[in-house]
């Protein structure tokens, strides 16, 4: 076997038979979101501001507890805005919807569509199921009177997506 | 599995269950984690009445009725249909409209009027305290801002009730109550 055979004879087997564990053995960050109730119901708006959030776990497993975060709902009135609409959508009422990077209430705003890089993930338990409090985050959901008293009668949904991304 | 077991059972699975509902399925595990959470609130009909205002009749002449309307704003969130009814504070006629003297020892009847639209044609008389259907309310802006005002009051002292009175001034505070 000449060198230069004895070279691509080397090339190939790294190509085909190493290359491929190279890559399968790169670490993929993954992570994952939780704990998050699945309706803000609101009930029947009376008189001022509407305000509730609810804790949440954001989990990240390569030790690094920063991730970003996105949100978009379902609204069709008005595209690129948070909106909770009747339902014949003939009807919107705007809302804010604000993060949090530890389980209490946030202030960090959301843009629909827009990833918002937040932090203190949990790093240790895919679960989260650490104690005292496993949540490390928070979604919280404003709405304003003025929109509310604004609004036609009857009853607002919205459907919303979070992503979380390393 | 007899009947009370099977009903033990159920309850049970239903206890370990009832995370699930509470909770928004957790998003998955990979590059990417998401899950959907709704949102829900009602907003009930809600109506607004405003710009009232004072009406000050002045000193009678002796001769013709006492008459004063103005317009004013109605609002629902709703279809835009209300009832109104009208009360006021007169101590010697609860049942009836009057205005009074201060000591409370004579009064004088008058009557309210109400319009669904502004301006005084085609108004209706309210009774005392009794609802009346309506329609016409702004359903554009709580002020009426957009889309003007939707309603007039008018109030009317007549000559024979002015001139049977006592000399004195005569005071009520009126009372409009808009309904669902």
């Amino acid at each position: 076997m000449t060198q230069k055979k004895a070279f691509r004879f080397l090339v190939l087997i790294f190509v085909f038979c190493i290359l491929p564990y190279v890559v399968i053995a790169q670490p993929v960050t993954r992570v994952k979101l939780s704990r998050v109730k699945n309706t803000f119901n609101l009930g029947t708006w009376l008189i001022g501001n509407v305000d509730d959030n609810d804790p949440a776990c954001a989990y990240r497993d390569d030790g690094i507890d920063s991730y970003f975060i996105t949100a978009t709902d379902d609204s069709t009135i008005t595209p690129g805005g948070f909106y909770l609409q009747n339902a014949a959508a003939t009807a919107e009422i705007p809302y804010s919807l604000l993060w949090s990077n530890t389980p209490a209430p946030g202030t960090i705003v959301l843009s629909d569509g827009v990833a918002s890089a937040a932090s203190g993930a949990n790093t240790t338990d895919r679960r989260c199921r650490d104690q005292p409090d496993p949540n490390t985050a928070n979604i919280r959901v404003q709405i304003s009177s003025s929109a509310l008293a604004a609004a036609p009668s009857g009853t607002y949904t919205a459907t919303v997506t979070l992503v979380m991304q390393p | 599995m007899n009947e009370k077991s099977l009903s033990t059972a159920i309850a049970f699975l239903s206890l370990l269950a009832l995370p699930l509902f509470l909770y928004a399925a957790a998003g998955p595990y990979g590059p990417i984690s998401d899950l959907t959470f709704d949102i829900t609130i009602t907003v009930p009909d809600e109506y607004r009445i405003s710009g009232m205002q004072d009406i000050v009749f002045g000193e009678y002449s002796g001769s013709g009725n006492l008459e004063s309307n103005y317009d004013l704003c109605v609002y629902t969130n709703g279809p835009g249909s209300y009832r109104a009814y009208a009360i006021d504070n007169s101590a010697l006629s609860p049942t009836g409209f009057s205005a009074q003297n201060p000591s409370a020892t004579a009064d004088v009847p008058y009557v309210v009027r109400w319009n669904d639209v502004t301006g005084t044609s085609g108004n209706t008389r309210l009774n005392f305290n009794n609802a009346k259907n309506f329609t016409g309310a702004n359903t554009q802006s709580v002020d009426c801002s957009i889309g003007g005002n939707t309603a007039n009051l008018l109030v009317r002292f007549t000559r024979a009730n002015l001139q049977a009175a006592p000399g004195g001034t005569y005071f009520t505070t009126l009372t409009i109550v808009i309904e669902p």
